[in-house]
């Protein structure tokens, strides 16, 4: 009975170079693998059978030599060209390509038309049988971008179909002390590798330190310096926004306490709405002019006419005449001046309907009047002037 | 599965991919079932997501076929655009066409908008060989297929579709999809115009399944542009006979061509008759003629006077005139029903003979118009 048992190996730098060497590009990408590939044959006899073998085969990929440009070594049908390859090897032995390799972004982990159409002719091409081809589809893992996911794993042809085998990556995950035992032989080991040691300074530091770690560290330390900063700013602008916040809140009562303050005046000085206005130098004028006849010192008269006594004012207002009201005292001084000593002198020229006009005045007026022998008083200049004050 | 409205789908392609594509979403109809357009999803992009857009160069296209859905995946690089495409043939992983028999993609130009397209069309037509050698799973289906494919009416125009044979119970299953070669051409035009989408070629499809590779369950189905359905009368008025036990492809589908032949036959007669119908009544009750339809002759309304009772007559022609009777409607011009219709009364049974001709047709309703008019 015999078993096939096919496996794909690759160091931990060579995948990682390979990703970082294409993950950014703009388009898909091709390449040439190289590397060597081991076959085994294991009989192990049972009590039950007596020939069981097993074939291992082991493909160890060591390297991987990119394509400028898509199509660099086929045409359109697939037809690949020997020629095109040792081009773009250039140093490296044809024998020890074991396969090439695409990154296809955004696609399915499943060989594509043409890719399938290219390997079976690789494979009629190179010498070797086992042509391995390396599929890696990198895709966004979330939909905002901020995870990024890669697959890979390689296509071999077997048994009329193309069969998908994973990738062993050494060095990664826990491998068993036996799967060592597979690694291909000619990778060195790195602590004792001259090369290593002589290209070790472009990337380390004196230290032993990476050096890209020490660049990003100080990049790291340039970014917090600058945070930093910014959140002085941010501080000293929120203090200054409080600062005034306080200074604002402070003219707002003061304000409000001058509003306060000011109605208060306001209601004080404004009089009593329900009692009226006097008006004092009216008053005062009529007192003037009339200090004996408290009936014409009222300011309140009824609807028919006559004065209310009872609202007269008897408050002493104050007023100085001569400076408020001189022409008051003008008119006084002036009727006293015209008016001379009267005589009280019956009036026995008065003519008869005068006489009955004066009659009927005072009988209006008064019960005691008599009709003869009245005592009108007629001026001696003649002219008839009233005792009305003049305004 | 979000499928893309043609705009939208050009909006995010890559601007030198942008004519190919256009060929593909506006004209792309292949296979029989051309009223289905070719659809676009799951459009993606071979850049990095730092490329500002448009740069979608690879996407999803959904084929009808035999009755199926195909979604292959196309694959171009947008910075390299005057490379062909790259397929993925969805679950027909075995499916590998021989790039040499592909003209188009040998001459690859992506100058010529129609080159997708053709591309797609000479895919089809090996994937329809890589279905066609899969029925050799089964001797039954194959001979079915072979006894079509030498018959010229039917042999061009088939596609198959051949499901995965179940190792466990070794069960097989098989779609034939037949374009009948059934002439449409002569229908009323009438018939086919009040249709609310443009359903594009008149075409009849009548698809086969074959549920076990020993044909015991075999399961047909008519399909008919809507235009043709609409003018025979609607899904329900055709009906195809059940496969037969025991019988063979080759025996029923020309069984079922000629039922569908004979129905349009049929309404291509009755619009004639219909026709010379409505003539026959114009020539007799001339001056009586209300109106009538003079695109489909459907319907005529006559106002006659009886003993100078004057009344309308109303005359529906059905479909599948003169097979079926016309209907008679007298109406009433001077009497209401208590709703305050026009009375009116229905006559289907009067006598009539789909043999008579147009004339004998118009005179006979003479009598009964009068004995209605008196009822």
């Amino acid at each position: 009975m015999e078993e096939f048992n096919t496996t794909v190996r690759i160091s931990g730098f060579v995948l990682s170079s390979l990703m970082f060497q294409h993950l950014n590009t703009d388009a898909d990408v091709e390449g040439l693998i190289l590397g060597e590939s081991v076959g085994e044959e294991n009989c192990r006899i049972t009590d039950s059978q007596i020939d069981h073998i097993q074939f291992e085969h082991t493909i160890n990929i060591q390297k991987h030599v990119p394509c400028h440009n898509l199509h660099s070594f086929y045409s359109n049908v697939g037809d690949v060209s020997e020629e095109k390859i040792r081009q773009i090897l250039s140093d490296y032995k044809e024998e020890n390509v074991i396969g090439w390799y695409r990154q296809r972004r955004n696609s399915r982990q499943q060989m594509t038309f043409m890719e399938q159409v290219i390997h079976r002719n690789m494979r009629k091409i190179l010498s070797s049988q086992e042509l391995v081809f390396m599929l890696l589809t990198p895709s966004q893992a979330t939909a905002s971008g901020s995870t990024h996911r890669l697959e890979f794993s390689a296509f071999t042809w077997h048994s009329s179909q193309y069969i998908n085998i994973p990738i062993s990556v050494s060095n990664l995950g826990n491998l068993e002390q036996q799967d060592y035992w597979r690694v291909s032989g000619t990778c060195p080991s790195l602590g004792e590798s001259q090369a290593v040691n002589r290209h070790r300074t472009k990337f380390f530091c004196s230290g032993d330190d990476l050096k890209e770690v020490g660049n990003i560290n100080n990049m790291n330390d340039a970014l917090l310096g600058e945070m930093q900063k910014v959140c002085e700013g941010v501080e000293k602008s929120e203090r200054a926004v409080e600062k005034l916040r306080e200074d604002i809140t402070q003219l707002k009562e003061a304000i409000r306490n001058q509003k306060r303050n000011s109605e208060k005046n306001e209601t004080q000085k404004r009089p009593c709405p329900d009692e009226p206005n006097e008006n004092v130098l009216l008053c005062s004028a009529l007192r003037t002019l009339f200090p004996d006849a408290p009936s014409l010192q009222t300011q309140t008269l009824t609807v028919q006419g006559f004065p209310v006594l009872e609202l007269c004012c008897n408050t002493n207002h104050n007023i100085d005449i001569p400076t408020k009201l001189p022409l008051i005292l003008e008119n006084q001084h002036t009727k006293r001046k015209d008016t001379a000593p009267r005589l009280r002198k019956k009036c026995l020229v008065a003519s008869y309907p005068q006489r009955l006009k004066r009659k009927r005045k005072t009988n209006d007026t008064s019960e005691l009047a008599s009709e003869s022998g009245s005592d009108t008083e007629v001026e001696m200049n003649g002219q008839s002037r009233s005792n009305s004050p003049l305004f | 599965m979000n499928s893309l409205s043609p705009e939208v789908a050009l909006s995010r392609i890559s601007p030198e991919l942008r004519p190919l594509l256009c060929s593909v979403v506006r004209n792309g109809r292949v296979g029989l079932d051309s009223s289905s357009c070719l659809r676009i999803t799951d459009l993606k992009s071979g850049c990095t997501s730092l490329m500002p857009g448009p740069c979608c160069d690879r996407f999803k296209l959904h084929i009808p076929y035999a009755g199926e859905t195909l979604k292959w995946d196309i694959i171009f690089n947008a910075k390299d655009p005057e490379l062909p495409p790259d397929f993925i043939f969805g679950e027909d992983a075995d499916f590998l066409p021989e790039p040499s028999e592909l003209p188009h993609l040998v001459s690859w130009d992506a100058g010529k908008p129609e080159c997708l397209l053709q591309l797609v069309k000479e895919l089809l037509q090996q994937y329809h060989q890589y279905q066609c050698q899969r029925l050799r799973d089964s001797s039954r289906l194959l001979f079915e297929y072979g006894s079509l494919l030498e018959d010229p009416n039917y042999g061009r125009s088939m596609e198959i579709y051949a499901g995965r044979k179940n190792s466990w119970t070794g069960e097989f299953s098989a779609r034939f999809l037949l374009r009948l070669p059934v002439d449409f051409s002569n229908i009323p035009v009438y018939l086919l115009k009040d249709t609310a989408l443009d359903p594009g070629e008149d075409v009849a499809l009548l698809s086969v399944s074959f549920e076990d590779a020993e044909a015991t369950q075999v399961f047909p189905k008519l399909y008919l542009s809507p235009s043709i359905e609409h003018a025979l009368g609607g899904s329900s008025a055709l009906h195809i006979p059940a496969f037969p036990s025991g019988g063979c492809l080759i025996d029923y589908v020309p069984q079922v061509c000629q039922l569908l032949t004979n129905k349009v036959q049929y309404v291509i007669q009755g619009y004639h008759k219909r026709r010379e119908y409505i003539a026959a009544f114009l020539s007799h009750f001339g001056m009586g003629v209300v109106e009538y339809d003079a695109v489909g002759f459907t319907k005529l309304t006559l106002l006659l006077m009886w003993k100078d009772f004057c009344f309308l007559v109303h005359v529906d022609l059905p479909l599948y005139f003169p097979r079926d009777q016309p209907t008679l409607t007298f109406q009433s011009i001077y009497h209401f029903t208590s709703s305050g219709q026009l009375y009116s009364q229905v006559q289907k049974s009067y006598p009539y003979s789909p043999r008579w001709d147009g004339n004998e047709m118009a005179k006979r309703p003479h009598l009964i118009a009068g004995e209605q008019s008196l009822s």
